[in-house]
């Protein structure tokens, strides 16, 4: 291998933070130039891939899961309760009641994520930036 | 002995500089105490709104926010799960937070949200009343993720308060205190088919689930909730649209909305059609318009509704285009816009909402209009 008149990029001194360990020098692609151009390549699909997956506070994600879990919980408790104690029993209809309210409240989070730029606990997480539900956490979309 | 809770987040301070009173609520409710600092002068007016679809950022609240000036957030630093909206010159109350019984309690007694057992009446009325007359107060939270009731949050009195949820208009006390009050009456048809755009993404739910849901949940319904219809000054009624033969438009896209409004309230000019008092059929799509299919049809009138003198506006069908929008508003009269072709303006910013190619939209957003409009009389005359 040629020594390179400019000093190659690709030497752990030189590699720029977040592009990665895994960047090995290959064999074939000696010129440096050519590498240099590879680790850009590389580095860009890693901000691409990085604004794919979505940011996020952890108390989004948990009341999504949370809401999500409670909304088939309370669906399957509901037709349990219609089936045995009959349509018309005042069970059954607060169990149904029961599903309405955490389908909304469903839809109302989706919708609030959605719409927003920011995550909906924004206003809460600007000002308790230690809060355990302000962790971020980046999620697939 | 009674304890005391003193809310102080980053927004509000003891000594705020509006000048307003904080009511302390001890822990054995019966012996309310008050600290008093300031009391404002100036009124808030308070409107409430009864609709039945949960504590999120309705379509029709983003709309009147909107209108009033200023986009609605949650309190800044205060409870994640606050249902509150906070904007500039409005807050947003919803009375879900006013619930006596948390989810458990409910199933425990066997009643709904819709039943007014479930509810506090007394410090509703306590509260709203306080606001109303300047004073902030800790409002309980009800957190709809956990079905209990949260720690309390300071709302302080804005400029306009509304109270939204199922019950602003059961009690004789807070009906009172409402400057404005409006009635959203979706038809079981329109709810059963927005019910499934909502819904049918989840897990487990499934055209009967939905069906079975609002079928239950009707009697309580029927009993408690219908009935507040009558003391609305504006009622926004959507049904199926009847320019659609059969079942056709499954998605309630197309709908036919009337918005009744009583006449002789205060401060609420109705909106009319051409010539006040008379009985108009219009459809405005031929020569000088033309429109896609379904069209539009308007109608005007005037009758009763549950012994009051109301006039009626109706619209059926689709809004295609601004061209639309804009000849539309340019026939209706007293619709309390600040400059013409404002309804147009305020249904085109939000182009991507619910409802903004039909009547819901459009009279949403006048309803908005009429509710500044309100507003703004009531603080001319102090």
């Amino acid at each position: 291998m040629a020594s390179p008149s400019i000093s190659c990029p690709c030497s752990p001194t030189a590699v720029p933070a977040g592009a990665g360990a895994g960047l090995r020098r290959s064999p074939s692609s000696v010129h440096p130039w050519r590498h240099h151009h590879q680790q850009r390549q590389q580095q860009a699909r890693r901000l691409v891939m990085a604004a794919a997956a979505r940011r996020r506070y952890r108390g989004t994600v948990r009341r999504e899961a949370a809401l999500a879990e409670l909304v088939e919980r309370k669906i399957a408790e509901a037709m349990e309760a219609c089936g045995e104690r009959g349509q018309d029993d005042e069970g059954c209809h607060v169990a149904w009641d029961e599903v309405e309210e955490v389908s909304q409240a469903r839809a109302d989070l989706r919708s609030r994520i959605a719409e927003a730029p920011g995550d909906p606990l924004e206003p809460f997480c600007a000002h308790n930036p230690s809060a355990d539900d302000c962790a971020v956490i980046y999620v697939d979309d | 002995m009674a304890a005391f809770t003193v809310h102080t987040s980053a927004a509000t301070s003891l000594y705020s500089p509006a000048g307003t009173a904080i009511l302390l609520r001890s822990r054995s409710r019966a012996y309310p105490t008050t600290t008093t600092i300031r009391v404002s002068c100036s009124k808030t007016v308070v409107i409430g709104v009864a609709a039945d679809s949960g504590c999120g950022k309705s379509t029709f609240m983003r709309r009147l926010t909107s209108v009033l000036g200023g986009g609605a957030e949650s309190p800044r630093g205060g409870n994640p799960n606050s249902n509150t909206l906070v904007s500039d010159t409005a807050t947003v109350i919803c009375l879900d937070d006013y619930h006596s019984l948390d989810r458990a309690g409910r199933k425990a007694k066997g009643v709904t949200a819709l039943d007014p057992r479930a509810h506090d009446f007394d410090l509703m009325y306590e509260q709203v009343r306080a606001i109303k007359e300047g004073r902030a107060v800790e409002k309980p939270v009800y957190n709809h993720v956990t079905g209990r009731l949260d720690p309390p949050e300071l709302i302080t009195p804005p400029e306009i308060l509304v109270i939204k949820g199922l019950h602003p208009m059961y009690d004789e006390r807070v009906r009172d205190l409402l400057d404005l009050s409006i009635y959203l009456d979706i038809s079981n048809e329109v709810k059963f088919k927005w019910k499934v755009q909502r819904d049918m993404a989840e897990r487990g739910h499934s055209l009967e689930n939905i069906r079975a849901s609002i079928e239950a949940r009707k009697p309580d319904f029927d009993a408690y909730i219908e009935p507040q219809k009558q003391y609305a000054d504006a009622v926004i009624e959507v049904l199926p649209t009847q320019l659609i033969p059969g079942p056709g438009d499954d998605e309630g896209k197309v709908l036919r909305v009337k918005l009744i409004m009583k006449e002789g309230v205060e401060h609420f000019a109705p909106v009319y059609l051409f010539d006040e008092g008379s009985t108009v059929n219009w459809i405005p799509c031929g020569r000088k318009l033309s429109c896609s299919y379904p069209g539009i049809r308007f109608a005007y009138g005037f009758g009763t509704y549950f012994g009051h003198e109301v006039s009626v506006v109706e619209m059926d069908g689709q809004f295609d285009k601004l061209d639309e929008l804009i000849y539309v508003e340019t026939h209706l009269s007293n619709l309390s816009t600040k400059f013409y072709g404002e309804v147009a303006q305020q249904m085109l910013k939000h182009a991507d909402f619910p409802g903004s190619s039909n009547g819901t939209g459009l009279f949403q957003t006048i309803v908005g209009l009429k509710i500044r409009d309100l507003y703004e009389q009531i603080v001319a005359r102090r």
